[in-house]
């Protein structure tokens, strides 16, 4: 039973589905549907996943372009295991929370999610490199479209700012496939796309550099990583609450699953090389976006910036190359999502209710919307790393992976505690406590039954990876030290390190 | 009448053809001018064609006749277009185009 | 056979959130009140029947843990959920349950009426919940999930009336404050895992008491880290900012939280980590310095304070400073007592002020009150017993606990801590005397009907004042390191072979009974001269005062130090925000963003200027480059 590919186009069936009739309920029963079948799907690893097993599992390999040695290759580890659910349940999401605010072209913003969906669930899943460059361009244009069609005022600088500066970094990322492609005919078993023997080849430095850039600048666009972040904020703020939940929660993370996938085991060589560079434009972005994040009067910005503080933090725990920090890593992408995309979804829900986003305006909503201002407490405590939460959980491996790595690149990393709760807790004193400023006639309904049921399970997730996190780092473990075995056991580091040991 | 007669006479047709393609104003003058360029042509390869003794030539003048006719049938029907469009056929008052 | 299941303690608050939280919308005031005051009555029950189990058992056994399940674990790292009683833990425990309830009953007719009824219970015992974690965590990472859990309830109570922009200004200040000391507790801890690969109390201490061979400024960096996290928790200087203006919360939250409970676990997270201060030498002065420093610095801006609650702040920290100045000596089962002694009066003494702000409607200036003795006696008396105990005068529990801190800091470090602390014991006689004068002494400032106290606030009142007096019992045999409590708690602070905590050269017992002869002597006269003065002669003190309006206000306001703070921290911290974000950001790095853009923008214009529009332009053009390709190909042709 092929249940990787059923993961990836239950959406795109789905889709079509949806096509059939334009009536309203018909396309957001079935968008939903779709999602919640997605979601099941997607649990199914869960129960197949062997957690003790480093190689690929579930894989599916059929031959597709024969004659440039591309095939439809599928497969997943302990990486993308977490983010499989991650995608369907943010989906599922997005469909509620957008269930009545579309008001043009209903059926194409639903298809557009569901689309989003598989382009990303493929990214997740596919070995071949080939098809996962398919699957990461698919995936641009449905979140370009919704930023498009469906945002605010300033869409069109905001989505064409976010299709450009993604498909540059894209480019240079093509380049270095169909390198890797020849040299996989030059060094390996002919002119080929697939992962599994990409990894097998030795690539000197000097090309392993090249190539690691090329890859890297893409992801790290993606991610984004200090400075490359410029177009996160203006996608953020003109794209439609669900689809803010979903670039947060979900695009970003893509970013970080390049870099563990290919650049981990690709080029070994190069990710020591350039680590200490990774690690400072991260920890600048850790202290720059919380910063920026405090300067910051719009709401929707205020929480795009502080995106960028946390995943500045995730990319300096994988790169300080030890499993704690790969693990930290892996489970903060988990934890980023649900709180980043939740975060997103209520500021959505005040912005309806209050329709603004300006701090300056807001304020004394907690008497009139206890629960939203209950739930927005919560998650702004996940945020900000509280323990219990599962915020805390990946905060505490990263930065002790960083701690590890160097000392004051911990020290460095850890002042995100500090400056996390001062712009966090600015923002929510600014927008539920104090008195009110100019809402003050508006008619502001607490949350909706359909809210809720889109936040509850949000926050018992929360609960459940702070309360206990061994069920998800168990099944991890082993992934993340495969990971780190291909940069330990590559002989020029080891070399490397050797050296260093004579040095000292 | 030899070789170079039919040659010299392609070369000095396809000449006026291009400046009267780059010099009159009318679309219609122009279309002429493009269908005197191709018959230059034509007359060329007929006139190697025998020269060679082959027959490639004459084949091709078919293909580019064919060609001809069809490209005049769209010119006609864009130029008509055109005058409907902007009500002068002055291609040099049409310059939608001008960066 | 002792009682294992001790998870319990902590579970019982919890399940009251969980009922108050999620089902109490519909509840009544009382139903809300019950359900939050029999949890945390249960969880009371049950310590007090584990504290008669250790009683009973022989010192060497009084040692409980039960490990839950497994939480975090890295590679060879092991994070249980465990939990850990032992002497030390559970005098903790009973401080925080036993205040505890006893702050939940007062909170049942102190808040009765409020609008955020439900929530203040909540958040009350989530805040037992956290605080028992904390104490009971057997492992340093659990002890910073209870550690943060009580910042956050912190921030949530004082607060809780969050419509006052001060009020949650406060708790906000206090969370962030909290998360500077957490930033070093998180390092610490780092460092802890990097260097022994075990967080767990038990194991580390194993470890510690044995040949280790870890390098001495390797234990004291950590030691050192960790003090940061006690600093800020604790809000010794210069992380003490926060808890003068913490007072915004309800005084219950005061009570319990910034006085008796939360403010006090710095304290008891030193003594947990005991073995890596004994054994990094230079750390223990250093934390009797902070402690001494604070001391003295808080009770001096303690006797320039107006508003009651904010005079028993200053002198919360002040007290605190002396708790920290005991573990700097070693002398932790000092420490811990004058924490469990502090807990009970300073409890009162805030229970007692809450009565009195009740009492005069909200009034929290003492110059506008004055003697209130008449009208509300029982608060009256509770209250100058809540000051004498704090005043250490004899033979209230204070007078027990200060004075082994006292002897403690002049056995180890020699006359001049000993006259520290003496200054200190003075100044906090002076402010209680001053305190005492000017609300319920003298004549009457206050014009209005002063509201009698119900039985919801007397009986607490009563209690802790009952106990004030009497637990002092557990400071005799005195001039002996050998008391009740320390008898109780002493097998907590062994060390294997490391021997006994105290580095005292020892002093005779005559030189031990002549200084706190002297100590007394002054500390009465102080608090008579402040009571007469104040009550008697309020006007020429008043008069003094604001002769001296300069050193009032720099008294009154602790030294500037908040302006300070303000100057070199947060408007930099601020100016640079918002410099980074509208011009770095905007115009640097979004610039070049946007310049790229620019660029080839521009690029294009250029370029299509070349696109005239006439299309013979283009044949030309079409031409000539057909000339062009044509004369190339034959160059390399030939």
């Amino acid at each position: 039973m092929p249940i990787l590919t059923l993961i990836v186009f239950l959406p795109l069936v789905g889709s079509i589905v949806v096509l059939f009739n334009r009536e309203r309920m018909w396309v957001q029963t079935v968008s939903l549907v779709t999602a919640l079948l997605s979601f099941i799907t997607t649990l199914i690893p869960f129960w197949v996943f062997k957690s003790d097993v480093s190689s690929f599992q579930m894989q599916e390999l059929i031959p597709w372009i024969t004659s440039l040695g591309i095939s439809y290759h599928l497969g997943i580890d302990g990486l993308s295991l977490f983010l499989l659910p991650l995608t369907s349940f943010l989906t599922v999401a997005c469909i509620l929370i957008s269930w009545n605010h579309i008001k043009i072209k209903e059926q194409l913003y639903f298809v557009m999610f569901l689309w989003l969906e598989v382009g990303v669930l493929g990214v997740f899943v596919a070995l071949d490199v080939f098809l996962f460059y398919i699957f990461w361009e698919v995936m641009l244009i449905p979140m370009f479209l919704i930023i498009l069609i469906w945002g605010s005022d300033n869409r069109r600088y905001a989505a064409v700012k976010f299709l450009i500066y993604t498909m540059a970094g894209s480019v240079f990322m093509l380049i270095a496939i169909i390198v890797m492609a020849f040299l996989n005919q030059n060094m390996g078993s002919g002119f080929g796309f697939d992962l599994v023997d990409w990894i097998k080849l030795d690539i000197p430095f000097n090309l392993q550099a090249w190539l690691f850039v090329a890859f890297f600048v893409a992801f790290a666009i993606k991610v984004p990583l200090f400075p490359f972040h410029t177009w996160l904020p203006d996608a953020h703020v003109q794209a439609p609450t669900a689809g803010s939940a979903i670039l947060a929660g979900i695009l970003l993370k893509m970013g970080i699953y390049g870099m563990l996938r290919f650049c981990y085991p690709l080029f070994p060589e190069a990710v020591v090389y350039f680590t200490p560079t990774i690690i400072v434009l991260g920890l600048v972005g850790v202290i720059y976006g919380a910063f920026l994040a405090f300067a910051q009067t719009d709401l929707k910005k205020l929480v795009a910036y502080s995106s960028i503080s946390h995943m500045g933090l995730i990319v300096v725990g994988i790169f300080a190359l030890n499993a704690t920090g790969i693990k930290g890593g892996i489970i903060q992408m988990v934890n980023h999502g649900l709180s980043t995309g939740a975060l997103f979804i209520l500021v959505g829900a005040l912005y309806e209710r209050t329709h603004t986003r300006d701090m300056d305006k807001l304020g004394g909503l907690a008497t009139r919307v206890p629960v939203l201002a209950t739930f927005f407490m919560i998650i702004v405590l996940s945020s900000i790393g509280l323990p219990g939460m599962n915020g805390f959980v990946g905060e505490v491996l990263l930065l002790l992976g960083a701690f590890k790595y160097k000392w004051w690149v911990g020290g460095l990393g850890a002042t995100t505690l500090i400056l996390g709760a001062v712009y966090m807790l600015w923002m929510y004193q600014r927008v539920m406590f104090e008195k009110e400023r100019s809402c003050g006639d508006l008619i502001i309904h607490d949350f909706c039954l359909r809210e809720k049921i889109v936040m509850v399970p949000i926050v018992l997730l929360i609960f459940f990876i702070g309360l206990f996190p061994s069920f998800f780092l168990d099944k991890m473990d082993t992934s993340a030290n495969k990971l780190l075995s291909y940069i330990n056991n590559s002989p020029a580091v080891v070399a490397m390190v050797d050296n260093d040991k004579v040095i000292k | 009448m030899g070789f170079y007669h039919f040659l010299s006479l392609g070369i000095i047709l396809f000449a006026i053809g291009v400046v009267g393609f780059v010099i009159r104003n009318n679309t219609i003058v122009l279309l002429l001018s493009v269908e005197l360029m191709l018959n230059s042509v034509n007359l060329i390869f007929v006139a190697f064609s025998r020269y060679l003794y082959g027959t490639e030539g004459q084949i091709y003048v078919f293909i580019i006749m064919t060609i001809a006719a069809a490209e005049v049938a769209v010119g006609l029907a864009i130029v008509v277009s055109i005058y409907r469009l902007f009500g002068t056929l002055d291609i040099s008052k049409i310059k939608l185009l001008k960066g | 056979m002792l009682f294992k299941a001790i998870y319990l303690l902590p579970l019982l608050p919890a399940i009251g959130v969980l009922i108050n939280g999620l089902l109490g919308k519909r509840f009544g005031e009382k139903t809300v009140a019950f359900v939050a005051c029999t949890s945390v009555g249960l969880s009371l029950i049950l310590a007090i029947g584990i504290l008669h189990q250790m009683l009973i058992a022989s010192p060497a056994e009084r040692v409980i843990t039960s490990s839950l399940y497994r939480w975090i674990s890295d590679g060879s790292l092991q994070i249980n959920v465990g939990f850990l009683i032992d002497p030390l833990a559970i005098a903790m425990i009973m401080v925080i349950l036993f205040v505890g309830f006893i702050i939940h009953f007062y909170s049942i007719g102190y808040m009765e009426g409020e609008p955020g009824y439900r929530r203040f219970f909540v958040h009350l015992n989530l805040f037992i919940f956290f605080m028992l974690i904390l104490v009971m965590g057997d492992n340093l990472i659990l002890t910073f999930v209870g550690w943060e859990g009580v910042g956050l309830c912190s921030y949530l109570l004082i607060g809780h009336w969050y419509e006052k922009k001060s009020a949650s200004d406060a708790g906000r200040k206090a969370f962030v404050v909290n998360r500077v000391g957490d930033f070093g507790f998180m390092l610490g801890i780092f460092l802890v895992i990097v260097t022994f690969n075990t967080v767990n109390f038990v194991e580390l201490k194993t470890i510690l008491a044995g040949n280790h061979g870890i390098p001495t400024v390797t234990l004291a960096i950590i030691s050192l880290l960790l003090f940061t996290g006690a600093v800020g928790k604790s809000a010794q200087f210069p992380l003490h900012v926060w808890l003068p203006d913490a007072m915004e919360g309800p005084t219950p939250v005061s009570a319990l939280i910034h006085a008796a409970t939360m403010v006090n676990a710095g304290v008891y997270f030193m003594c947990r980590i005991f073995p890596f201060l004994q054994q990094s030498q230079f750390v223990l002065p250093i934390i009797a310095l902070v402690g001494m420093i604070t001391a003295v610095y808080a009770a001096c801006c303690a006797v320039g304070q107006k508003d009651i609650k904010k005079v028993l702040a200053y002198s919360t920290i002040s007290q605190i400073g002396y708790m920290f100045m005991a573990v700097g000596c070693g002398i932790y089962v000092a420490g811990m007592f004058h924490l469990v002694a502090h807990g009970i009066f300073k409890g009162l003494l805030f229970l007692g002020s809450g009565a009195v702000i009740h009492a005069v409607k909200g009034e929290q200036d003492i110059v506008n009150m004055g003697g209130l003795i008449k009208t509300i006696p029982v608060t009256a008396i509770t209250f100058l017993i809540g000051l004498l105990a704090l005043a250490g005068i004899f033979p209230m529990v204070g007078f027990f606990s200060k004075d082994a801190i006292i002897m403690g800091g002049y056995e180890t470090y020699g006359i001049v801590y000993w006259l520290f602390g003496f200054g200190g014991a003075i100044l906090t006689a002076l402010y209680c005397g001053k305190l005492f004068g000017m609300a319920f002494l003298g004549e009457s400032n206050f014009t209005g009907h002063v509201h009698k106290p119900n039985f919801f606030f007397k009986a607490p009142l009563v209690i802790l004042a009952v106990c004030a007096v009497f637990l002092g019992i557990l400071g005799i045999p005195m001039f002996t390191k050998n008391t009740y409590f320390a008898q109780f708690m002493g097998s907590s602070f062994n060390l294997g072979a490391g021997g006994h905590a105290a580095a005292g050269h020892g002093i005779p017992l005559s030189l031990e009974i002549a200084f706190t002869l002297i100590l007394s002597v002054f500390a009465i006269a102080a608090i008579v001269l402040a009571l007469f003065m104040y009550s008697k002669h309020r006007k020429t003190m008043v008069d003094f005062e604001s002769r001296h309006k300069g050193l009032m206000m720099f008294l009154l306001k602790g030294f500037w130090i908040d302006k300070l703070y303000d100057t070199i921290w947060v408007r930099p911290l601020k100016w640079i925000s918002f410099y980074s974000d509208s011009v770095c950001d905007h115009r640097i790095v979004d610039g070049a963003v946007n310049g790229t853009g620019k660029i080839a923008m521009e690029v294009g214009k250029t370029l299509s200027r070349m696109q005239t529009g006439y299309v013979r332009y283009y044949a030309v053009s079409i031409v000539f480059g057909v000339f062009v390709l044509v004369g190339i190909t034959m160059m390399f042709l030939f």
